[in-house]
């Protein structure tokens, strides 16, 4: 039993670190042709900000689904299949959320739907607790959604190359480029550090053993980290570099590009009068 | 009579965790030269070529280029400085911090506040030169050791820059590519760019430099290369291997089965040529028919 969950943990740390590289990096989505993929970064980044500021203040579920729905059909026009999409977006973050949402419709008071009896304990649970799970959870979901469509569909260059086009301070953009570049470089020493480890394992070592061993392996990759830190310090500081970061801009801002945004955006108003109930919506839909 | 490019008075330098890098070290450089530091793994040879390019202070002593005491402090000449002296460091992953290898050879040019222009123009060349074109629009850390190093030497030679200090440039790249290297880096030389080599290969020494110093923390010995590499227990005394054809010709020699004339060779090309000669001679001892120098040659071949 021990042994397997050794195995487990073991083999799930390669497995994670075989495919950081294969999912983090990947950006043959971004190489497609579709219609996000030939809209201007800049304007992505407008347009999904838009979204997910509209998102957050939006409370009825009916608009929250609107931009889901937007979202999906966004990623389908952009060429990416809804199997993948719905897969990236819903499995993991959404549904961790459930988990922090879970408790609402038993805490938040409010009418009563149902009762659970557990024990000689009667549960209770609210309407008003129900409609606040799932609306949290389709406001996170909506929220990953579009985040995901954005990087799915944009390089990272061309993405770093728009938020220092749009003025977001060089330093943020200089400090998320290199994280991102040497995610990669330290995952790959990591895991070179463990296969390293594995050859030079005559059997299996004790979960005490391994967690020693771990943790001195990710204090070594932390000293490297630092270490080679400096290095590329060093590197940028010898051709040139003294505290700005110089970039070659070729992006320009076209029509569709500025149509594109125009019709986005203009798409969030009718949003936001359902929600303030300026527009009216069959009563069911109200919620 | 060619100006003093760098000199370097009694330099030290220590880690901050006391291993001592280098002691007293002293030489100059000239316009035009091409220096290999040759040296073991630990000699002190990166942490120079650091100090020579301001990236580092000596603990000690001091370092001058055209002159110029070099202050890493004083941020004007270090500027002017950085247009004139490219480093490539050992390690790729280092030099390679951008998104894409186009990103990381302008890099260099943009930061030299050159015209957008002139920054393509030298991207695209420094791209054609190293034949890495393909490459230009893929994210560093998606290439095989190889491609890195190319990228990595193609974000220094962009800055195009009088003089390069190259930290072992050869190592992981394939025959095909050094020799593309080695052809380009002599091209270098000619058009009267000075290089600074450091390394342990001792193979490409000869085919590169015209001086070596022979670094172990401090200068063993500073002389042409044929200078340092005729004397294989120097070369032993530095932990280093002299060249295998050097070896064969200096025991050669110590047995008297050379001929007078020959040249202990530091290629395999020298080689050759000291062999034809050798036997060239030989033939003419034979047909006199009077016993030679190689007889000895003869006999063991024989056993």
């Amino acid at each position: 039993m021990a042994m397997g969950l050794r195995r487990m943990v073991h083999l799930s740390v390669r497995e994670v670190l075989q495919k950081f590289r294969d999912v983090m990096f990947q950006d043959r989505i971004a190489r497609r042709e579709g219609l996000l993929q030939s809209i201007d970064p800049r304007a992505k980044i407008v347009v999904i900000v838009a979204l997910i500021f509209t998102a957050v203040f939006l409370k009825k579920i009916v608009t929250l689904v609107a931009i889901l729905f937007l979202a999906v059909l966004l990623a389908m026009l952009s060429k990416i299949s809804l199997r993948f999409f719905l897969l990236r977006t819903f499995v993991f973050i959404p549904l961790f959320s459930a988990v922090i949402a879970i408790p609402l419709p038993f805490i938040v008071g409010g009418e009563t739907i149902t009762s659970i009896a557990l024990g000689g304990i009667l549960i209770r649970v609210s309407r008003e607790g129900l409609l606040q799970m799932v609306q949290f959870i389709l406001r996170v979901w909506v929220c990953v959604s579009l985040s995901v469509l954005l990087v799915l569909t944009t390089t990272w260059p061309k993405l770093m190359h728009a938020l220092a086009r749009m003025r977001v301070p060089r330093v943020f953009v200089l400090i998320a480029d290199m994280t991102y570049r040497y995610l990669f470089y330290f995952a790959d020493m990591l895991y070179k550090m463990l296969l390293a480890r594995e050859s030079r394992l005559t059997g299996p070592i004790g979960m005490m053993d391994t967690m020693k061993t771990g943790a001195s392996a990710v204090g070594a990759l932390l000293v490297r980290a630092y270490e080679h830190g400096e290095r590329v310090y060093l590197a940028m500081k010898s051709r040139g570099f003294c505290g700005s970061i110089e970039i070659l801009d070729n992006l320009t801002l076209r029509p569709r590009d500025i149509t594109f945004m125009m019709l986005l955006i203009l798409s969030i108003i009718p949003l936001i009068l359902v929600e303030v109930h300026a527009l009216p919506l069959p009563s069911h839909l109200l919620i | 009579m060619r100006s003093t490019l760098f000199e370097l008075r009694g330099v030290s330098y220590t880690y901050t965790n006391g291993t001592v890098a280098l002691e007293n070290v002293t030489f100059k450089i000239f316009e035009g030269e091409n220096v290999a530091i040759l040296g073991p793994n630990g000699g002190g040879k990166s942490t120079l070529l650091m100090i020579m390019d301001g990236l580092l202070e000596p603990t000690e002593g001091e370092v001058y280029f055209r002159g110029r005491k070099v202050d890493p402090k004083d941020e004007k000449f270090m500027f002017e400085m950085r247009k004139r002296v490219g480093m490539v460091f050992q390690d790729p992953d280092v030099a390679l911090f951008s998104s894409t290898v186009w990103e990381d050879i302008i890099f260099g040019p943009l930061h030299m506040r050159l015209p957008r222009e002139e920054v393509i123009r030298r991207g695209e060349w420094a791209l054609r030169t190293l034949g890495i074109e393909h490459l230009k629009d893929r994210p560093p850390f998606q290439l095989s050791e190889g491609e890195k190093k190319k990228a990595a030497i193609a974000s220094v030679l962009s800055i195009d820059p009088e003089v390069l200090l190259l930290d072992e440039p050869f190592i992981n790249l394939d025959l095909r590519s050094q020799e593309r290297l080695l052809a380009l880096l002599r091209e270098m030389s000619r058009s009267g760019k000075t290089l600074i080599l450091a390394t342990h290969d001792v193979n490409i020494v000869p085919l590169l430099a015209d001086r070596v110093i022979l670094l172990n923390k401090t200068v063993i010995a500073d002389g042409s290369v044929r200078e340092i590499f005729s004397r294989p227990e120097l070369l032993k005394s530095a932990n280093i291997r002299p060249p295998l054809v050097a070896v064969l010709f200096t025991e050669l020699m110590k047995r008297n089965l050379v001929g007078d004339g020959v040249r202990v060779p530091l290629t395999v090309e020298e080689a050759v040529s000291a062999i034809v000669k050798m036997f060239d001679s030989k033939d003419k001892i034979t047909k006199r028919s009077s016993p030679g120098r190689f007889s000895g040659l003869q006999d063991d071949s024989e056993h």
